[in-house]
């Protein structure tokens, strides 16, 4: 038995963000993944220990785009947890509302992008076109359609009017319409069940050993969602159902996803008419009041995102930030899951995790002074494997 | 059951206008909250720089003319989040909707 | 703090005799802080294990370096059957900057080990590969970029 090895990437059109990937294959079967990580490194978690925490905030929103709602919400609730600062109950649904808002047009984004990985263009326009209408009023709430800057320490900038309100009802009972007809076309086309069944296998076992998180774990029946099980922000008042599917294959992540964009419309309706009046921010010291650390789990689009800060009594800047976000826990599930498929199906497994590299690879970085030259010859290359 | 949903909605699309807005002929108006173009009320600025200290992507800097200490937002360092507006004691900064900003040349973007 | 919690904290007691230093409950978060020493880790993995059964979550290994002279490490965890969050917090001195690895115990370690390796310099002994991770390859050996000066 031979093994080729196929590079995929850094810059590939199968992938939307830059990994490198080396298989092994055996013919059309891969045999071994090795992923290499830290193209989009940008050295965010030193950044942030020099920037005051309100400064630091929009670095944080800017980790990743499209789930720039979760990162800011997990900053702003462990900022608050190490500040010992609650914010107002309004507050927190309306950063409910947006947070599921940033959900659906995330899930809607991915279901549009997997059908494009597979030429099912059409409807990869049609999802974007309804997409839009989720886009507006997240620009009419927030002032932005993708960069939302709405979670602030101790509250959120902007409050809702009532027109707003009627508005965004109007728009999601709307969609929903339109994604139940989706759920119809994802559970029973032919084109897409070939592509996505039975590809990317993912036991239960090895998902909840190899640490995997969201829809990756609950498509193969590992039910664990952050919003279920560790309450934050509205949903200890307002509970939410966790999907899971039992199927452990890339049309059930897929599935996972529709089923959720469903239900955080069903959270937001509830959110709407059970908002209490009060305001919206409370004000905060500039200045950490007290030395200790604060830590805040949220469920972002693409899994369970952690944001842990460690601060110092009357300094404005964190000591150390950390972030771990969803795609980086991922990792090693996928790599597990491509093992044992055919190479015609890297991009459809691939696709069903909702890789965000962006979010993977933020750790620290300090200016070079330095830069030692290190010659690495082929035999090395080979032997890189992270097993 | 999928096939005639999506035949009827393909039916339905062949006889509506393509969703696409034809820009620059055609110009959407974003809704009074969008974060565009920053509106500076000079007389009202007091020159106190707390915009500057607080902008998150060090793109104001305060400038001296007759007038007294001013901001200058350079547009291509900033990125909308309006702490500036939030901060201001006097209220000197206010949200605009305008999001035409391209110029020719880098330094245009410096708005004086 | 319910049952299960203090069903925890004393099995971590029998276990671990001396290697557990004290525990801290959070009302707020549901969270549980235990701490340990750091030769105590690889048995307090297996304790956990032991205590649902195999349904737990490893969600990541922060080391922090606060300006001592020592890094402290939290392994976040959280266990599915008693819906419990639990931060495993152990130290160690920068002069000797050594740590188990826990790949064997939970595999979902593998790449925050790495990540804490380039970043912080704690060698994890018994990792299958600790190579870095996000830097890149001609960046200076000895060179820890989260280390304070």
């Amino acid at each position: 038995m031979s093994t080729t090895k196929v590079i995929v990437g850094p810059v590939h059109p199968a992938l939307h963000e830059p990994e490198r990937f080396v298989f092994k294959v055996d013919g059309e079967v891969v045999v071994d993944v090795e992923p290499r990580l830290g193209y989009v490194h940008r050295g965010i978690e030193k950044a942030l220990t020099e920037r005051s925490f309100t400064q630091g905030l929009y670095l944080i929103e800017r980790i990743c785009g499209i789930c720039n709602v979760a990162h800011t919400l997990a900053a702003v609730q462990a900022i608050e947890d190490a500040f010992n600062v609650e914010p107002p109950k309004r507050a927190k649904y309306l950063r409910t509302i947006v947070h599921e808002l940033n959900r659906i047009h995330s899930h809607l984004l991915l279901l549009g992008v997997a059908c494009e990985l597979i030429g099912f263009d059409t409807l990869f326009m049609l999802i974007w076109r309804d997409r839009e209408a989720v886009m507006d009023i997240i620009e009419m709430v927030t002032g932005n359609r993708v960069m939302s800057a709405y979670n602030i320490i101790g509250g959120v900038r902007r409050n809702v009017s009532d027109h707003e309100v009627l508005e965004m009802k109007k728009v999601l009972e709307a969609l929903v319409e339109k994604v139940k007809q989706y759920k119809e076309v994802f559970a029973e086309d032919p084109t897409i069940r070939a592509r996505f069944v039975d590809v990317g296998r993912l036991s239960r076992a090895k998902a909840l050993a190899l640490g995997a998180v969201g829809p990756t774990a609950r498509g193969s029946g590992v039910k664990v969602d952050v919003r279920a099980e560790e309450p934050y922000a509205a949903f200890d008042e307002v509970p939410l159902n966790a999907v899971v599917y039992e199927e452990e294959d890339s049309w059930a992540r897929l599935m996972v996803r529709i089923d959720e964009t469903l239900e955080s419309a069903r959270v937001i309706e509830e959110c709407l008419d059970k908002m209490p009046t009060g305001p919206v921010r409370v004000r905060v010291p500039e200045v950490a009041p007290q030395s200790s650390e604060g830590f805040s789990v949220v469920e972002a689009p693409r899994g369970e995102l952690l944001h842990h800060v460690y601060t110092e009594k009357g300094n404005d800047k964190p000591l150390r930030y950390r972030v771990r976000t969803p795609t980086y826990a991922n990792i090693p599930s996928v790599c597990e899951m491509l093992k044992g498929g055919y190479v015609a199906d890297i991009p459809a497994a691939l696709v069903s995790i909702d890789p965000c590299f962006s979010c993977t690879d933020r750790v620290a970085l300090v200016d070079v002074r330095t830069s030692e030259r290190v010659s690495v010859d082929l035999l090395t290359l080979a032997r890189r494997y992270w097993r | 059951m999928t096939l005639p949903s999506l035949l009827r909605r393909a039916w339905s699309n062949l006889f509506k206008r393509p969703a696409t807005v034809q820009y620059p002929f055609k110009k959407l108006t974003p809704p009074p909250t969008y974060r565009g173009r920053h509106i500076l009320l000079k007389e009202r600025c007091v020159g106190c720089g707390l915009c500057s200290k607080v902008c998150p992507a060090f793109a104001i800097t305060m400038v001296s003319t007759e007038g007294g200490t001013l901001p200058t937002i350079d547009l291509g360092k900033c990125i909308f989040c309006y702490q500036c507006e939030e901060v201001c004691p006097r209220g000197a900064i206010k949200r605009g909707i305008d999001y035409e900003l391209a110029t020719w040349r880098r330094e245009d973007l410096i708005k004086k | 703090m319910v049952e299960e919690h203090v069903e925890l904290v004393e099995a971590f007691k029998r276990g671990l005799g001396g290697g557990f230093l004290s525990y801290e409950y959070d009302a707020k978060r549901r969270a549980l802080k235990l701490f340990v020493e750091r030769g105590a880790l690889t048995k307090a993995f297996e304790l956990i294990n032991e205590a649902c059964g195999g349904e737990y979550h490893v969600t990541t290994i922060t080391g922090a370096d606060l300006g001592g002279d020592e890094v402290e490490f939290t392994y976040s965890l959280w266990l599915l059957p008693q819906k419990l969050r639990v931060m495993i917090k152990t130290k160690a001195p920068k002069s000797d900057p050594r740590l188990r690895s826990l790949v064997s115990v939970a595999p979902a370690t593998i790449l925050y080990e790495r990540e804490v390796h380039e970043m912080l310099g704690v060698v994890f002994e018994g990792h299958p590969n600790l190579e870095r991770l996000f830097l890149p390859e001609d960046w200076p050996k000895n060179f820890y970029p989260l280390r304070r000066k």
